[in-house]
This record gives C-alpha cells, structure tokens and sequence, in this order.
C-alpha cells in the first residue's frame, strides 16, 4: 500500500504543484489543508504518514500547526515546504520535530528524494 | 517540469491574492494598527512570490519579494504603515496585474518594473517630499518602462466600441488601430489637461488591442452580480407575501411575470460561474493510472462528460469525494484478473466516471464492472459491529442495507471492506455530497459491479429550503434533504424498542425532534397531529419532528464568517423575505 500525505499550504497553486509530483511518485494523497487550524483537524481525522506543511500560513502558522500536529502523535512525520529567506525558522521548526526541509519553488526530483527518505527513516 | 499546466490556475490565483493586496492595503489605510491585516498583506506577497517563482517569472518575483520585504518592516514595527507604504504597495500590485496580462497573453514582458523594486525596498517613512512624491503615483509609476509619448501609446486604445454580447456568453469588444486614428480630436485636449490619468489608461488599455474576443470579467464582479441577483430574489418573495396579504391579482400578476425573469436572470448569471467538469480530470486519469499500477490490476478508465459546466463552488469541492469512490472502485470493486476470467468476465475490469446534465441537476456516476456489494453480507457485519439492532436489520430494503456502507465506523473496518467489496471514507463522500446540497445513491449487482450516483445542483448560492418552527425560532433545511413532509396523527405513531417510529411507504422510519437537537423545549401534539419532514442521516430516513413546517421559500444562501462556519450542524444564514435572518442546517450533520 503506498503512503498517505497531506499538503498543508495557503495556496491552491502550491498545493496542486505538490499534489502532481507526490502522486506521480506513488503517493496518495489523502487530504489538503489551507491554513493551520485546518491542517491540525484533517491530521486528526486522517492520520497520514506524512504531512507536507507550508510555513506562511494564514490562522496557525505552520510553526504553531506543526507543534500541535507533533503532540497529537509524536511519531508524525512531517516535511516543512520553505522559500528562500526564511532561516530563522528552520531551527524552530526541527527543534518542534519537522523531519524535513523541501525548497520553493519545488524540484520534482528534489522532492521525491527528500520524501522517500522521510518516510523510510 | 512543464509548467503550462499551471498557468491558468497561477493567474487565477495570483489574482486573487493582488485583489486581497489591494482590499486590505484599503482596510489597513482606515486602521494603520491592524495586525490581522499587516499579517495578510505580508502572506499574500509572499505567496505571490512563491507561486510566481515555481513559473519562473522573475518580474514578478523581485517586485513581490520587495513587497514581501517592506510588509516584514511593517511587521517587525520598524516601518509604521502610512500613506507612503500604502502607495508603494499598490503601485507593486498594479505592476504585477500588468505582468500577469503579458504572461496571460503569452507576450514577453513588456514593461520593467522600472526603480519600484528599488523603491520599495529603500523605503523610508514620509517626510515632506516623498509624501509630494508619493502622491503623485501613476504619474511616474507605469510611464516608468514606457518611453513612448503618450499621444502614441494612446493610438491603439479600444475606445467605448463595444459591441452589444452577441451569444451572451461572451461581449466582443474589437477594435482596431483605424478606430483609434478617427477620434475626434476632442480627447487630445483631455490628454493634455490630465497627462497622468490618460496615460495610465492607455497603459492599461493597451493590451487588449485588436486581438481579443471576450471580456475579461474580474471574479468579484461575478461574485456581486450572485450576490446581488440572490438579494433581488429575495426581494421578490416579499413581494410575493404583500401580493398575497393585499388579494391584488394584477400585483400579483406583476410579481410573478418578475419572478420568472428573476429566475432566467439567476440562470444567465450562474452559468458565467461555471467551468467544464474537465477542469478537474487530469487528475483522476493520472491517479487511475497509479492506482493501476499499485494494485496490479489491469483496468480501463472512462470517462464522459468533460464539457458539463458545474459551479465553480461545486467542483472545487468534489475532487476529494470522486477520488474515493474511484479509489474504492479499483481497490475493493474490482477482481484480480484470475478471479475475473474464474467468474467468466474478461480480464480487464472497467472503471467509468460519468458527467450528465438532468434539467437543473448535475449527475456523476462512478461505476465498475467489479464483485459488487452484498447486502446481506452488510447488514450482517453491520450487527456484529453493534451499528443497528436485529430488530431494525429485518426492516432494512435492500437499498437502506447498501447505504450502510455511509454510517461511520462501518467502512473504516478492515474486515467489513474486505467482506463487502467497498472501502473507506464512504461516510466522508457522504458527507461532502450533503454539504453540497446534494445526495448519494448506491446501486449493485453482487457479481456485476456498483454504481455510486452523485445528484448535485447546479449552483450552491440559491436553495430552495424548508422553513420550520421550533419553539421560538426559525429554521432552514435545504429541500435537497428533504424526502417528505409530514403531518402525522397520534394513532399513527408506533413504539419500537423505546423509540418512536411511523411507518412511510411499507417501511419504518424513527422519529427524532428536532427540538431537543438543538436544545429547544419540546414540540407538543399540536390538535392531536406532528409535524415533522423526512430526511436522511447516516444512510437511514429518518422523521425529523418540529413544532410547525412553514412552507418552501428560495433562500440565497450567505456563509457564515468565522468562527461561525466552523459550527457543525449549520450552513450558513439567509434573509427570510419578512426580513427575519434565518440559519439553514445542515441535518444530516447535527443527527
């Protein structure tokens, strides 16, 4: 059975973009979220194995999400979406427990590589 | 990566988040110290970058990256938000819309963003000249990359030419570079009087020339005209109820001829909504294709329909739902292919997922030729799982024992999807159909397939709802949810177990009150009947009782802002043509 993900971002163009990547390498997508509260109650409801979240967001900012999302499981498996310039929260976030880091604008390659090894590590 | 794919879903977006720049640049110039609104005006540069950087659009790119910056200075409180950031904002937001029309068009950029990356990013709060300078934007903003004299670049300008919308679907506004020459020289005058304005407006202007057929119509035009169209409607009913009280049929006569009108009104503006259900294929065709793969069973997709035109609402949120059902359908629906050849079908299992047009209804069906679904098998699992009783399994017909698969908890049980050929997430594609006004209906022959039918309206903002009383209040249920309305007697009542039932059709249908859901004084026997209207919960009728059913009513549906929407149980609010302000339920959900 292949893996489920949730895309957490603000912007139904980044979101889309993921989706089509992820889905071209296998994954199903079980759940997009828009903002942050958004993202913590779909977590809730669908479990995935992984979630990609966006850090910008509207109502929760990723930050907040991700540290909700890793108290309702521990164990999440969450990958931190980040554009260039926003440094100061990559510690933040890894000390909040994201997994991973992938770079706006997306490399479909890039991606694939950095979510396979999230999900098997 | 191809990114043409993207490129319409990057302008409408990238759209939208300028439209949200320039709202909240308007809100923020009223109250400078809203944080909420400096947090938006920053994500929403910041989303446009993002966006604009995944198409490599550099342009657009460095002019939102320095927005981005400056809204950060405004956020970190080391820029206040004044006039002078409002004018640097907008005139960013201008550049960019102009940048988009270019990419629209296909046509290189033709216009630099000029010193305004500079500008913005060297920004200092207002002294006397740059508060001079900051006033006179538009002047010197979109000039900036235009070296052409103003009396050229107005030449090919479509002046008031439009012609009258020949099809109604789309106004042609041709012009050509002759109409230009041929003005009257009365405008030249103006040009000189008003250099800045005209000049900008012949910036604006001057994509269009000549090559365009259709006008471009901003979204939130369309939104006002829905909105004001649902406010006429309801205008219409009070109409309607003054007709009514006055006995006037030539008032009467009038208000209906209106209504019609109204209606085809309605109509026309809907249809400006709506957009192919094709708009949301590749993606099912490309997750078919994995699934395919996945599951090693060799299947065909069909589909149909593609050009049906559903409200732009509508689709947005029935991606999600179709790719369940195309999921259970290759997942549980289908044989393997040993299995097939073993029950005499050929190897090669058909999925279809199907678009049609009933009158003012849109139907989706996602059909397999797979194993089918039993329903004794289900009613069975669904008593060992504790969901219905023995009693109430005998009851089931065998439509009501397929809906079972809609009750949650049912399908999420491994054993049970395995046993009965449907998997997961029935309750949740349930759920959306609902909240879309619509319904579901499963349809299976155990050996030959199952076919999940989507019955859907073709717009969301106009209902047509049921308004009932309970106790001292009001409500709306969409008449989508309603089977039936009922006027009970009390001998017609029937006590099962401890609850009380009616029996509809040959069939029994338990009652609830709708009081006590939500909280309200019980409804008593009004002159020895109930009222009450059936609908469906969780795959099951069941009789909804209320004090009284007042009557059907068009509603044009308002959503609820936050946190309001985030209620279960209600859908948003409406104006009741007495003016009193109703909520419409959403049943299913508060049951």
């Amino acid at each position: 059975m292949s893996s489920t993900v949730m895309i957490v971002d603000d912007a139904l163009f980044m979101r889309k973009m993921l989706r089509n990547i992820l889905e071209a390498e296998g994954y199903q997508i079980v759940a997009e979220a828009s903002d942050g509260d958004e993202a913590v109650a779909k977590f809730q409801e669908h479990r995935p194995d992984l979630v990609t979240l966006d850090i910008v967001m509207p109502n929760k900012t990723g930050l907040e999400a991700l540290q909700e999302i890793m108290a309702l499981d521990p164990a999440a498996k969450v990958v931190m979406c980040s554009a260039i310039g926003q440094e100061s929260f990559t510690a933040a976030a890894v000390r909040a427990g994201a997994r991973a880091f992938i770079l706006k604008p997306f490399n479909p390659e890039l991606v694939a590589h950095v979510l396979k090894e999230t999900v098997e590590g | 990566m191809d990114m043409s794919q993207y490129k319409s879903l990057f302008l409408s977006e990238a759209r939208e988040y300028l439209k949200t720049i320039g709202d909240t640049v308007a809100a923020l110039e009223q109250s400078p110290m809203d944080r909420g609104a400096i947090d938006d005006l920053f994500r929403g540069a910041h989303s446009l970058k993002g966006m604009a950087a995944s198409m490599e659009f550099g342009d657009i790119v460095d002019v939102a990256h320095s927005m981005e910056d400056l809204m950060m200075r405004v956020r970190e409180e080391t820029l206040a938000f004044g006039a002078g950031v409002a004018e640097l904002l907008l005139e960013g937001a201008d550049l960019i819309e102009g940048l988009l029309n270019d990419v629209e068009q296909d046509l290189e950029p033709r216009r630099s963003s000029g010193d305004l990356v500079k500008r913005l990013s060297r920004y200092q709060p207002p002294q006397p000249e740059a508060q001079a300078q900051a006033t006179c934007r538009g002047n010197d903003a979109p000039a900036a990359g235009n070296d052409a004299p103003i009396s050229e670049s107005t030449t090919p300008a479509p002046v008031p030419e439009r012609a009258a919308p020949a099809d109604g679907a789309a106004a042609s506004v041709e012009s050509s570079q002759a109409e230009g020459s041929s003005r009257p020289a009365g405008i030249s005058q103006v040009q000189a009087q008003l250099p800045a304005q005209v000049s900008a407006e012949a910036e604006k202007a001057k994509e269009p020339a000549g090559e365009i057929s259709t006008v471009r119509v901003k979204t939130e035009v369309l939104d006002h005209l829905v909105n004001l169209t649902g406010e006429l409607i309801t205008n219409k009913q009070r109409l309607l109820n003054i007709g009514q009280e006055l006995g006037s049929a030539r008032l009467n006569e009038a208000v209906s001829q209106t209504a019609k009108l109204l209606r085809a009104l309605h109509d026309e503006v809907m249809k400006v909504r709506l957009m192919p259900f094709g708009a949301i294929c590749d993606r099912f065709q490309r997750s078919m294709r994995a699934l395919a793969k996945q599951s090693g069973k060799d299947l065909q997709f069909e589909l149909a329909g593609r050009e049906i035109g559903l409200d732009r609402g509508i689709l947005e949120q029935l991606a999600d739902p179709l790719n369940h059902l195309l999921r259970n359908a290759v997942d549980h629906g289908l044989e393997s292919g040993a299995d097939r050849i073993a029950a005499g079908k050929p190897a090669k299992g058909v999925v279809k997922l199907s678009v049609r047009q009933d009158r003012d209804r849109i139907l989706i069906t996602v059909s397999d030729d797979g194993r089918g679904m039993d329903p004794e098998a289900m009613v069975a699992a669904a008593i060992r799982k504790g969901l219905i009783g023995e009693e109430e399994a005998v009851l089931l017909t065998p439509r009501q024992a397929l809906m079972l698969v809609c009750i949650p908890g049912f399908s999420t049980a491994k054993e049970v999807t395995e046993l009965s050929g449907r998997g997961v997430g029935m309750d949740a594609v349930n759920a959306s159909v609902q909240k879309l006004g619509g319904s579901l209906a499963i349809e299976s022959e155990p050996g030959a397939g199952s076919r999940f039918t989507l019955r859907l309206p073709m717009t969301i903002a106009i209902i047509h709802a049921l308004i009932v009383q309970c106790g001292s209040m009001k409500v709306a249920v969409p008449a989508s949810a309603v089977q039936r309305s009922v006027e009970l007697r009390r001998d017609e009542l029937e006590t099962i177990g401890r609850r009380r039932a009616f029996r509809l059709d040959g069939e029994i249908v338990p009652l609830l009150s709708l009081n006590r859901v939500l909280g309200l004084p019980l409804a008593r026997f009004r002159a020895g009947f109930m009222s009450l209207f059936v609908t469906e919960a969780k795959g099951r009728r069941v009789g909804v009782v209320v004090d009284r059913l007042l009557g059907q009513q068009e509603l044009f549906v308002k959503p609820l802002g936050r946190p309001l929407s985030k209620l279960p149980g209600v859908d948003g609010g409406a104006t009741l043509a007495d003016g009193e302000i109703v909520t419409i339920l959403n049943v299913a959900e508060l049951l």
